[in-house]
C-alpha cells in the first residue's frame, strides 16, 4: 500500500466505525488520539524519502483536519441529557465598566450640536475677571454681579462662575462666522443642598456672523430640544436679563417628563426652564474686535446637572460627586 | 417686590385675576415668584430698578395691556416759613451725592397710620411704624425712591452735611446696632455727627418718635457704587440700599419728596416749610439713541412697523421723535438701563412678544471640525470602560488642609479659593490621585468590591506669578500596580503610543513599586502602589496620572493596516526557574536575544513558588509563539530555537528548565 492509499484507508475507517455507533470520544481516540492512526501515519511520515515528504504530509494534514472537523461537529450535534445547560444561571462575561452619567449627559447635548455644524472648543478653569466679569459687561460693583457670585485665587485670578469666558476667547481668537459649543467645568461659592453645587458642569454656545438674528437662536434651540427630548418637544422663550446679551431670554422646553400635561417636575406648569440665551451684547462683540454692525451673534448656555437629574429623575445634586458605584452602575 | 393688586388697581387697570396678570408680566421678562391671594411676588432683575415701585409695575402692565397709567397728582400747600431761613444743607462729598433735596414740616402729629394704609404696607412685606414713617416706605414702594424723614429737633445746628464718615466714626442705626465706618462711607450728618448711613439706613439718635413735631424729609440721589460698598462692608442691606445700588431716576427725587409732604399734611398734618433745599448737579441730559426699525428687523428676525415701534416706546414712556427709518429715542424716566438702540430692540422684542418671533433654521450649513481632544477622550472613555473601570466626577477643590495633592506636578504652596465673605475653605487640587483614592475607600466601606476607577479632569498649579491647568488621566485600581499598568497599556496600545516605565524615587508611593511614564520618551505622568500617607484601603492598590494633552498629542487614531500573517503558528510553553531578584524584562531580553527572526511573541503566563522550588527562587512559566512568514515552520527549526532560548536563559541567569 502507498502512503497515498494509506490516507485513504483510515479514512474509509473512520466513516465506518463513525457509522457503526462509536461515541465521539472512542472515534477521537481511536484516530486522532496519541496512538491513534493518524498519529501512526505522522510517524510513518518521518521514514519516506525527502522528496515525496512534502506533499504526503500536505494530504496527511487535510486528513488530519477533516476528521478533527467530522468529530467537533458530530459532538456538537450529539443529543445528550447529562450535557445540559441551566440557562437560569448567571451568564458568563466580563463585567463592564460605567461612564458618568454627567459625561453622558455633556456627550449627548455636544453630539446635537455636532451634528448643527458647531465646533468643541475649551477654555481654563482658572480665568481673570476681564475674561469672566469686564469683556461680558458685568461691571465691578455693579449688582449683576449678585448673580455671579465668584471663587477667587487673587485678583484678577478666580475660578470661573461660568462657560462665558470661553465666548470671549472664542472671539478674540476666530473671526466670524463663528459656531462653536463650550462645555466645561465652573464654580460658585454655592453651600452644598440637593439644589446646589460648588462645582458644575455648563455647555455653552455661540454662532456670530453676518445676518444672524435671533430667529436663529429659536430655530438652533428648537432643533436641539427635539433632538434632546424628542419630536414633540416645543420651547418657550421669556425676556430676561444677562449682561452679555440683549435681547435676552430663559428658555423653558415643555415637560418631557409628564408631556406637558403638568407633574411636580414643572411644578403643574408644563414647561421646564433649561437653559438662558440671547443676542451677543454689540459692547460684547466690539470688545472682541468684532465690528456689531456688520455682524450679530447669539449665544445661549445650560447646566449640565440640571438636564442629568430631570432627565433620570435624580433628586439630589450631590449624588454625582460622591461616586458611590451603587449609583454609578446605574448609568 | 411683593405687588399688592388692590395697590396697583390705583394707577392702571390690571387683567381680571392675579394668574392672568402673573402670566402677562413673566412672559413680559418679570419673573414671578408666587401668587398668594391678592400679592404677587416679582422676581426683579438687576437692570429693572424701575419695577422697584408700584408705579414701575403698573407702567409694565399698562404698556403690554395698551391701557393708561394714573400717576398721583401732587400739589403740596406750603404754609409756613422759607426753609432757608430755618436750615441748611452742605455737600461736602458731591462726587458721592449728585443730588440731595430737604423738605421740612412743622407741627406734624406723629400716630397711627390709617388702616388702608397699614393694610398696604404690610401686603407689600412692611410694618408699619407710625404715620410718618410710613409715609416715608410708601412713597418709596410707591415711586422707587427711598426717602429718610428726620427729627427735626434733634439735627444739631439745624444742619444737614452729606460727607464722608470720620475714620472710625461710628453711629447706631435704627436696628439698634452699632456700626464703624471708613472714609469710604458716605453720612448724613448734623454740624456734630453723623445721623444716617446714607442710602443704607437712618441712625437711632434722629428717628421719628411719637414726641417729634418737626420734621425734615430727605430725598437724594446716592452714587450706586459706593451704597453698593457700604453695604457689603456692613453687612448690612435694606430696602433703600437695595434701590440706591441700582440707581434711582434724578427728576424722580423731588417728586417722592412732594409726595411725601402731600401725604404728611393729609395723614398727620400741620405745615409745609415753602420751598426746598436742593443741593444738585444740574439734570443731566436723557440720552437720546437713534432707532431703526431695519435694524430691529435684523437683530430679531422678525419686521415691526414703525407705528408699532413708536407705541411700544411711547407706551414705556420714552419720548419718540425722528423719522420712520431712524427714531430718535428720548430715555423714560426711571430706565436707566434704557440708553442705546438694542436696549430699545430688546423692549420692541418683549412688548411685541418673543413668541412672535418665528423660528428660522436657515443659518447655513457648515460641517463641524472634530476636537482631537473629543475623539482621544471618547476613545479612552470607551476603553477604559469597556476593560470594567468606573468613570468617576470628584470635587476641584478640596477642604483647605486635608490632602490635595501627590509631590509629582508641583511643590508650590496650595491655591487658595476665596469666598464672597474673604473665608477661605478650600483649596484647588494639584493632582487627581487623592481623590480616586478616596472614591475606593469611600465604596470598601460600603462594602462594595473593589474595581477600577478612573477620571480625566484637570489639576492646577502656580505657574510663576500666574497659575496654570493640566487635563490629566487618572487611574486608581484595586491590588498591586499591575492592573493599572494593563488599563493604561492597553488604551495608549489602542492609541498607537508606546508607554515606558522608568523606575523613579518617588516618596508617596510604594518603595520598590514607582515608575515614572514616558510616553515616547517624554515624562508624561507616573505610576505604582499608593503608599500608606495616600490611601487609607485595607488592601493595596496601583494608581496613575498621566498627562492627558500628550495622549492627545501622541494618539494616532488611525493606525496603517498591516497584513496578517497566514502561516500555521508554532507554540512553545516552557517553565523555567530564577532567582526572585530576575526581572520579567531580563527574561525577555535573553529569550529575544538568541531568539530566531520567526519568533512572533513572548508572553508571561505566571508564577510558581513552593514544593520543588528552591528558596530565593521562582517558577516563571511564559509562551512562545514562532511562526515564518513564508512557510510552515518543521519541529527541529523551532526545537533548535528553544535550546539556544534555554542557553541564554542558562547564561545570563542561571536559569534551569523546571
Amino acid at each position: 500500500m502507498t502512503f497515498y492509499e494509506e490516507i485513504a484507508a483510515v479514512r474509509a475507517a473512520f466513516e465506518k466505525d463513525a457509522a457503526s455507533g462509536l461515541t465521539t470520544e472512542q472515534l477521537h481516540s481511536r484516530y486522532l488520539g496519541r496512538e491513534g492512526r493518524v498519529r501512526e501515519l505522522f510517524t510513518k511520515l518521518k521514514t519516506l524519502p525527502a522528496e515525496q515528504k512534502g506533499d504526503a504530509g500536505k494530504k496527511l494534514n487535510d486528513l488530519k483536519s477533516e476528521l478533527e472537523g467530522l468529530t467537533a461537529r458530530r459532538e456538537a450535534a450529539k443529543p445528550s441529557t447529562d450535557a445540559a445547560v441551566d440557562l437560569s444561571l448567571p451568564g458568563r462575561a466580563p463585567e463592564l465598566g460605567r461612564r458618568h452619567p454627567i459625561y453622558k449627559t455633556w456627550d449627548e447635548i455636544s453630539r446635537v450640536f455636532l451634528k448643527l455644524g458647531f465646533d468643541t472648543v475649551y477654555g481654563p478653569e482658572i480665568e481673570t475677571e476681564e475674561h469672566n466679569f469686564e469683556a461680558l459687561n458685568i461691571p465691578l460693583d455693579h449688582p449683576a454681579r449678585d448673580g455671579f457670585d465668584t471663587f477667587y485665587i487673587e485678583p484678577p485670578y478666580l475660578v470661573r462662575s461660568h462657560t462665558s469666558p470661553v465666548q470671549i476667547r472664542t472671539m478674540k481668537q476666530r473671526k466670524p462666522p463663528i459656531r462653536v459649543i463650550a462645555p466645561g467645568k465652573v464654580f460658585r461659592p454655592d453651600k452644598p443642598d440637593a439644589g446646589h453645587s460648588p462645582m458644575f458642569h455648563q455647555i455653552e454656545g455661540l454662532i456670530v456672523g453676518p445676518g444672524i438674528t435671533f430667529a436663529h437662536l429659536k430655530g438652533v434651540l428648537d432643533l436641539f430640544a427635539k433632538s434632546m427630548w424628542g419630536e414633540k418637544t416645543s420651547i418657550r422663550f421669556r425676556p430676561s436679563y444677562f449682561p452679555f446679551t440683549e435681547p435676552s431670554a430663559e428658555v423653558d422646553v415643555s415637560c418631557f417628563i409628564c408631556g406637558a400635561k403638568g407633574c411636580p417636575v414643572c411644578k403643574q406648569s408644563g414647561w421646564v426652564e433649561i437653559l438662558g440665551s440671547g443676542m451677543v451684547h454689540p459692547k460684547v462683540l466690539a470688545g472682541c474686535g468684532i465690528d456689531p454692525e456688520a455682524n450679530t451673534g447669539f449665544a445661549f448656555g445650560m447646566g449640565v446637572e440640571r438636564i442629568t437629574m430631570l432627565k433620570y429623575g435624580i433628586p439630589d445634586i450631590r449624588r454625582f460627586y460622591e461616586n458611590h458605584f451603587a449609583f454609578l452602575r446605574q448609568f | 417686590m411683593k405687588v399688592p393688586i388692590s395697590w396697583l388697581k390705583e394707577y392702571v387697570d390690571p387683567p381680571a385675576s392675579p394668574a392672568e396678570l402673573a402670566k402677562l408680566l413673566v412672559m413680559a421678562g418679570v419673573g414671578v415668584e408666587s401668587v398668594e391671594g391678592d400679592v404677587l411676588d416679582l422676581e426683579i432683575t438687576a437692570n429693572r430698578a424701575d419695577l422697584l415701585s408700584m408705579l414701575g409695575v403698573a407702567r409694565e402692565t399698562g404698556v403690554n395691556l395698551r391701557k393708561r397709567v394714573r400717576v398721583p397728582e401732587v400739589a403740596v400747600a406750603e404754609g409756613g416759613d422759607n426753609i432757608t431761613g430755618v436750615y441748611q444743607v452742605e455737600v461736602a462729598a458731591k462726587e458721592l451725592c449728585p443730588r440731595y433735596t430737604a423738605r421740612a414740616l412743622t407741627g406734624v402729629k406723629v400716630g397711627p397710620s390709617p388702616a388702608w394704609m397699614v393694610q398696604r404696607l404690610e401686603a407689600a412685606g412692611i410694618r408699619s411704624i407710625n404715620n410718618v414713617v410710613d409715609i416715608t416706605n410708601y412713597v418709596l414702594l410707591e415711586s422707587g425712591q427711598p426717602l429718610h424723614a428726620f427729627d427735626a429737633r434733634l439735627l444739631r445746628g439745624r444742619k444737614i452735611v452729606v460727607r464722608r464718615a470720620n475714620p472710625d466714626e461710628k453711629i447706631t442705626a435704627i436696628d439698634g446696632k452699632e456700626y464703624k465706618l471708613t472714609r469710604d462711607n458716605l453720612v448724613i450728618a448734623d454740624a456734630e455727627r453723623a445721623v444716617a448711613i446714607a442710602g443704607v439706613m437712618g441712625g437711632k439718635d434722629s428717628e421719628i418718635t411719637n414726641a417729634t413735631v418737626d420734621v425734615v424729609i430727605e430725598s437724594a440721589q446716592f452714587d450706586p457704587v459706593s451704597v453698593r460698598r457700604t453695604g457689603r462692608r456692613l453687612a448690612l442691606s435694606s430696602d433703600s440700599s437695595y434701590r440706591f445700588e441700582r440707581g434711582v431716576d434724578y427728576d424722580t427725587v423731588d417728586w417722592a419728596s412732594r409726595r411725601a409732604v402731600q401725604l404728611i399734611l393729609q395723614l398727620a398734618g400741620g405745615k409745609a416749610l415753602a420751598g426746598v433745599l436742593d443741593v444738585s448737579v444740574p439734570r443731566p441730559v436723557r440720552p437720546v439713541a437713534k432707532v431703526r426699525p431695519a435694524r430691529i428687523a435684523q437683530v430679531l428676525g422678525m419686521s415691526v412697523s414703525p407705528a408699532r415701534v413708536r407705541e411700544i416706546l411711547a407706551g414705556l414712556g420714552a419720548q419718540v421723535a425722528g423719522g420712520d427709518t431712524e427714531l430718535e429715542v428720548t430715555s423714560p424716566v426711571g430706565r436707566r438701563d434704557l440708553r442705546i438702540e438694542v436696549d430699545y430692540i430688546e423692549e420692541v422684542a418683549r412688548i411685541e412678544g418673543y413668541d412672535r418671533i418665528p423660528c428660522d433654521t436657515s443659518f447655513g450649513l457648515r460641517v463641524a471640525i472634530d476636537n482631537p481632544e473629543d475623539l482621544v477622550r471618547e476613545a479612552v472613555r470607551t476603553a477604559l470602560a469597556g476593560m470594567g473601570a468606573y468613570e468617576c466626577l470628584t470635587w476641584s477643590f478640596a477642604e483647605a488642609g486635608t490632602p490635595n495633592r501627590v509631590s509629582f506636578w508641583t511643590d508650590g504652596a496650595p491655591i487658595p479659593l476665596r469666598d464672597p465673605q474673604g473665608t477661605i475653605d478650600r483649596t484647588l487640587r494639584e493632582s487627581l490621585a487623592p481623590r480616586l483614592l478616596e472614591v475606593l475607600e469611600i465604596n470598601e466601606r460600603y462594602k462594595e468590591p473593589l474595581r477600577p476607577v478612573f477620571e480625566i479632569a484637570h489639576l492646577y498649579r502656580r505657574e510663576g506669578k500666574a497659575y496654570g491647568e493640566k487635563n490629566v488621566l487618572a487611574i486608581a485600581a484595586p491590588g498591586d500596580p499591575l492592573g493599572v499598568k494593563g488599563l493604561a497599556e492597553n488604551i495608549l496600545d489602542t492609541l498607537g503610543i508606546e508607554m515606558e516605565l522608568r523606575p523613579a524615587p518617588l516618596g508617596f508611593l510604594e518603595a520598590g513599586t514607582a515608575a515614572e511614564v514616558l510616553l515616547n520618551g517624554a515624562v508624561a505622568g507616573y505610576l505604582g502602589q499608593a503608599g500608606a500617607a495616600l490611601s487609607g484601603l485595607r488592601s493595596p492598590a496601583g494608581v496613575a496620572e498621566i498627562d492627558f494633552d500628550l495622549i492627545v498629542k501622541a494618539a494616532k487614531l488611525t493606525k496603517p493596516y498591516k497584513d496578517f500573517n497566514r502561516q500555521p503558528p508554532v507554540d512553545r510553553d516552557l517553565a523555567v526557574v530564577l532567582a526572585d531578584a530576575a526581572t520579567w524584562k531580563q527574561v525577555e531580553d535573553a529569550v529575544r536575544a538568541v531568539a530566531p527572526p520567526t519568533l512572533e511573541s513572548v508572553r508571561f503566563l505566571n508564577e510558581y513558588k513552593g514544593k520543588g522550588i528552591e528558596p530565593g527562587h521562582k517558577s516563571w512559566a511564559f509562551a512562545m509563539t514562532f511562526r515564518a512568514p513564508d512557510r510552515t515552520l518543521t519541529g527541529p527549526e523551532v526545537e533548535g530555537a528553544v535550546t539556544s532560548i534555554l542557553e541564554s536563559l542558562k547564561g545570563r541567569l542561571q536559569a534551569r528548565l523546571r
